[in-house]
């Protein structure tokens, strides 16, 4: 009766729950926004002078604008033709860094 | 010689080591600033939250208490005849 999963008609009909399966231009906007703070993030680390092993490897991923789309805006997915789903697709992928996929795919 | 560190995305739905990496930076909640010193250690747990934190470097002249932050926010009291 209450939650999200309600049993209702409109609910049975399956139009409620799609998802495309790419990104619209304004959601491609944004995660370019989501990468560059995170880049910023990394910046700011970087020019404070410390030096760790997770810096090093912060340092190593490549930047938003040295990105190629596909990597951007779709993951590899070893079970989806092409080897590739949206990155909206992945839970919480806002708040996760996607950044780098298997050599080939 | 400090960052501040503002949470700006929350832990929640996120593995548990993620929130207890905030709470070993003392963030508690949304929009919170915390202040440290440039350290290897501070560095490392920043980068482990990097999705959801943004930070800034700033003197150590910059950095405040949370009641001299809130302070700060306070309106004056009384008023000028202008």
């Amino acid at each position: 009766m209450f939650g999200p999963f309600r049993s209702s008609a409109v609910a049975l009909g399956g139009l409620v729950w799609k998802s495309p399966w790419r990104l619209s231009p304004t959601r491609k906007a944004n995660q370019r926004l989501r990468l560059k703070r995170v880049d910023s993030v990394i910046e700011a680390v970087a020019a404070s002078g410390v030096q760790c092993k997770a810096l090093v490897q912060a340092l190593a991923l490549p930047k938003q604008d040295e990105m190629p789309a596909k990597d951007k805006y779709t993951t590899f997915n070893r079970t989806s033709r092409g080897f590739r789903k949206g990155v909206h697709k992945v839970p919480k992928f806002t708040r996760l860094s996607l950044r780098e996929n298997p050599q080939g795919f | 010689t400090h960052y501040a560190i503002t949470l700006h995305r929350s832990a929640i739905g996120l593995p548990d080591k993620t929130s207890r990496t905030l709470e070993a930076l003392g963030i508690h909640r949304r929009m919170q600033t915390v202040y440290h010193r440039f350290s290897p250690d501070i560095a490392g747990k920043i980068l482990a939250v990097k999705e959801l934190v943004q930070v800034r470097n700033v003197p150590a002249s910059a950095v405040r208490t949370p009641e001299e932050a809130r302070n700060e926010r306070r309106a004056v009291r009384g008023y000028e005849v202008v």
